[in-house]
Parts: C-alpha cells; structure tokens; sequence
C-alpha cells in the first residue's frame, strides 16, 4: 500500500493516476478499515447501480486531525458530481483518496472507497501536470500506447485524433511542441487529452479552470461538458466557485471543515440552501448585471455547448 | 490628498515583444479605475511601469501634473504604493509585522521616535481589522487573508495618494475575498484615495470599481464607465468577457436576490 501514499511526479500523473486507481480498486477486496458492517448509513445515491461509491471516508494526519471525515457519496454512469468549498475542506483530497493517491502523511482511517471501473484526474495547473521536456504530442501518445495496449503508430494516431476532438490546432500534427510553447488553456486541453486516453468511466477534475483566464475558462467548461455528453463518463467536478459547478453538474456536494454539509441536485442546493456555508458561498459568486446588447445569457449555461466564445 | 495619474504615449517592448502599446490613459483623482484583460494583456506590466518597477521606452507619466521620471524623488516613491497578488512574496518571512510596518515608516519619515511608530502601527492593524497583538508576530502565522490585510496596511501607512492593487484577492478564498474587498471599499471611502485596481475576475471589478479599462495585447480597448461598461459594452471583446463569466443558472440567481 505504500506506493499509493508517494504522490506521483506530476509530469507523468495522469498515467500513473490510473495504474494507481486501479490497483485501489483492486485492493478494495479485502478492506482493512474498521468501520466496516452492519448499521452503516447508505450513502445518498441518485443512482440506481453506482461505479463509484465512497462510504464514510476519513482521512487522518499524524497529527491527529481528519483532513476528511464521514464523506459519503455515489456515483452513477454518466452522473456529474460537484464537490464545492475553500482551500482546507478536504474536497481535493477526497479526490486523491478516489484515485487512491494520498499526499505521504495522509492515511485513510475509516471508510472506503469502492470503484470498479477507470479513473484519470484532470490537474489544476496544467504546466505542473505535463512533463517540460516531453513534446505533447509524444506525451499524450504515450500515454495511449500503455493505457490502450496499442503499438507507436497506433498510438500516435489515436492521440491525434485525441487532440483534434480537444480542439488542438491541426499544426501539432506536423511539428511537436513542447508545454511551454503552448498557452495555458493548450495545456489544459493536453492534460484533458492524456486523462482521455486512459478512456475513463471517471473524470476527476481538480479545479481544472481555476489557473485560467475567464474567456479560456468559458472554453474549457465547454469543452468539458461537450466531451461529458459524447463520450458519457461520470464527473466528479472539485472547484470553489458555486457557479461553475452549478453550470457543469447535476448535482453538488459542498464541503467544510472535511464534511459534507449539504448534498443535493444541483438548482435544490442553490435555491434552497439548507446550510448558511452554502448561502455565503452563494453570495460569493459576484453578482454581475445583465447587458443588454446580447440575447439571454442564461440559454449558454449547459446546453449551448462550444457556443459563442471561439 | 490624492492626484491624478495621466499617462501619453506610453510603450514598454521585452526584446521584441511590446507589452504596452503608446497607451494613454487618464486617472482622475479620488476615482477608482479597474483593469481588466486577460493574462498578456499587459494589465500588470502597467501597474508596474506606473510604480517605476518597469522603466517605459516611450512616453510621458504625470502624477498630479508632475513627470514621473526614470529617477523619481523619495516623494514620489512614497506617493504611488502597491499591492501585489501573492502576499507570502511580498512580505518579508524574517521580519515581524512591527519591522514590516515601521521600516516603510521610518524609511519615508512618516513619524517621529519609537512611541510614535508604535501607536500609528496599531493604527495602521486597527484600520485593516488585525488584532494590535499581531505586531510580533511573523508572516507565517497569519491566513492568506490576514497577510494580504498586512500588506495592505503596509501600503497605506505611507498615506499614497495613488494606490495600485494587482490582482490583491485572486489568490484568496471566496470569503476571505470578500472581507477584503470590503475593506477596500471602506478604505477608498474614508482615505480618497486615487484606486488603479487590476482584476481578472469581472465579478471583483463590478464590486470596487467607478470605470473600468479593458486591455487586450498592450492597449486600451474600452473605458467607460462601471454601469456604462456592465450595462452596455460597446467593444466585441469586452461582450466576450463578460459572457465568458460563469453565471448561477437563472432560477437560482431570482431565489437569491
């Protein structure tokens, strides 16, 4: 178990993420937590058959505090979960305990994590996530030849093709280019690109949009929802911002102090906040009035896809 | 005691690249202008050419009428203060709060003898809402916000009359940015201050800003007023902006005004 507690070198994260989910999924057999039988509560499920549930996680550091505690949730194919809350509630790092990649120091002690299927993890700070001396396109290749089993040429074809449905600029596929040559929302969409090509059933998504520009935020909400419907993974959606889960997930999960204090479908949370946290968070979404010059800005939240800002 | 900031022509060149572009711009006194623009837009190589951090190729910067050179006065240093984005970068971990907020103090001559420094230290914590018992304690053991609140203190313990804000909330949580773009507000209301406050976040600039400045690839490409700007903006890319701003679905936005 100690080689999931290593946090993996960021540049080669994504693929690694995922031998590392597996194995998590794997050793999940023999669960070796206490808190484990009868008179559990049965995590709020929207889903009838989930592949992703988290039961009653605790995550400890040495110095006793709990990180994360008592976090239950479910996930069903295709559902999209928003985990919103500050720095410190523990929302990321119930997203490594998902992936089974806890910083060293952070120890599961209650709970479990169960999954069956495939999880890659979409990083914040995209030049952190990619190696600076691997061109991309060799990158995302390779991470397809070990996820897919598929030989170079196969592999490079498929992480073309990958790029393309990313929206890359088609020049890539002449001449490789290195991270820093590439903007910050390229590199996003190369991160997105490598997480893809584990083709996973889970996208963890660890404020992905935080690092960006607001035009280039708008782009890869977009795209992420765009990717969400064609290739129908679940989503688990961590970011601080209400209005951006709110755009991207069903539902939402809103975390303080390491709990769940309010879960719910996504318009539920917001219009009838149960939680005063929730209420301030709310509040914290900066209004902005509404110009005129443009149609209805609301019909470009979830269902307008890769409209308008290109 | 605050003056107006114009600037004519100015340009800033890295090597090839022209990160401000013979940009004029006009900062009324007691006002608060907010810039927006997105990363490489030269949003920050202005406010740094404007604190003399960055030394312009070209043009002319007057502060209340008077250049700002390549050599400025003590005087002049002292007028322009500025807060930057990443408070751990910016305050020294070595020093406590009191050496932080006296050594801009004494340094400028801003108050006479030991007792004097100390009572406008406690003033200074007072005005940003820090505990007076902070005074010996280090960088290290305050919250991101709280840090910002010291740098903040820092830059008006001068009494500037023109206050640049690079992107001061960006690094904080959603409260904690809110409590401190409260305090921003009060501070301009009580000090009149002349405010040139950088933002990425459109939400930020709404809540503090009187005009706002879009930049994009070292030019002006819109001022106008806030209501103006919000209601009616008159530039594509400022349309842009603002529908790139992710908004709470429309029930939700009704239940909660």
């Amino acid at each position: 178990m100690s080689e999931r507690e290593i946090p993996a070198r960021a540049d080669q994260a994504p693929d690694r993420n995922t031998a590392a989910a597996e194995h998590a999924g794997t050793a999940e057999n023999k669960p070796g937590s206490p808190e484990n039988g009868g008179g559990k509560e049965t995590p709020t499920a929207s889903a009838a058959d989930p592949i992703l549930v988290v039961d009653r996680l605790t995550l400890s550091v040495a110095s006793g505090q709990n990180p994360v505690q008592d976090v239950s949730f479910s996930l069903g194919r295709g559902d999209s979960l928003g985990i919103v809350g500050e720095s410190g509630s523990g929302k990321s790092l119930t997203l490594r305990a998902v992936l089974g990649l806890l910083p060293s120091g952070v120890k599961r002690t209650g709970g479990e994590v169960r999954h069956t299927v495939r999880s890659a993890m979409v990083f914040q700070d995209p030049r952190g996530a990619l190696d600076p001396l691997c061109p991309v396109v060799k990158q995302v290749a390779e991470a397809v030849r070990y996820r897919q089993g598929k030989n170079r040429r196969e592999a490079r074809a498929e992480a073309l093709k990958l790029l393309g449905l990313l929206g890359l600029p088609d020049s890539l596929k002449r001449e490789d280019r290195y991270p820093n040559q590439l903007s910050g929302g390229q590199c996003q969409r190369i991160v997105i690109a490598l997480a893809l090509a584990c083709r996973p059933d889970i996208l963890l998504c660890d404020e992905p949009t935080t690092a960006l520009d607001v035009t280039v935020q708008r782009q890869i909400i977009d795209l992420i929802v765009r990717l969400q419907r064609e290739l129908g993974f679940a989503l688990v959606f961590v970011t601080h911002n209400l209005a951006i889960a709110a755009e991207i997930c069903t539902r939402i999960a809103v975390m303080r102090q390491g709990r769940i204090v309010e879960e719910g479908a996504a318009v539920d949370v917001l219009v009838r906040p149960r939680d005063p946290y929730t209420q301030m968070l709310i509040e914290a979404v900066l209004p902005l009035p509404e110009f005129a010059s443009e149609s209805e800005p609301e019909d470009r939240t979830r269902d307008s896809g890769e409209g308008g800002t290109r | 005691m605050s003056t107006d900031l114009k600037l004519e022509k100015v340009s800033v060149r890295y090597g090839t690249f022209t990160a401000l572009d013979t940009l004029d711009l006009d900062l009324p006194a007691r006002t608060t202008l907010g810039l927006v623009g997105e990363s490489g837009s030269g949003k920050s190589t202005l406010a740094r050419t404007v604190a003399g951090l960055i030394v312009p190729d070209e043009g002319v910067m007057r502060l209340g009428g008077r250049i700002l050179a390549k050599r400025r006065s003590r005087e002049q240093r002292k007028q322009i203060q500025m807060i930057f984005q990443n408070p751990d970068a910016s305050l020294n971990p070595r020093h406590s709060v009191r050496q932080i907020l006296s050594e801009a103090l004494t340094f400028h001559r801003m108050t006479r003898g030991r007792t004097d420094t100390e009572r406008r230290c406690r003033e200074l914590l007072e005005r940003v809402q820090l505990v007076p018992g902070s005074l010996d304690r280090y960088p290290h053991e305050f919250s991101g916000g709280q840090r910002q609140r010291i740098a903040i203190a820092r830059a008006l313990s001068v009494e500037p009359e023109l206050l640049i804000a690079d992107e001061p909330t960006s690094a904080l949580d959603v409260s904690v940015q809110r409590s401190v773009l409260g305090l921003f507000r009060e501070i301009q209301a009580e000090l009149d201050l002349t405010l040139l406050f950088i933002s990425h976040d459109l939400g930020v600039i709404h809540a503090v800003s009187d005009n706002v400045a879009v930049m994009r690839q070292g030019s002006l490409v819109e001022i106008a007023s806030r209501e103006r700007f919000f209601s009616r903006p008159e530039t594509a890319y400022s349309r842009e902006l603002l529908a790139a701003v992710p908004k709470m679905p429309a029930a939700a936005a009704g239940a909660t005004k």
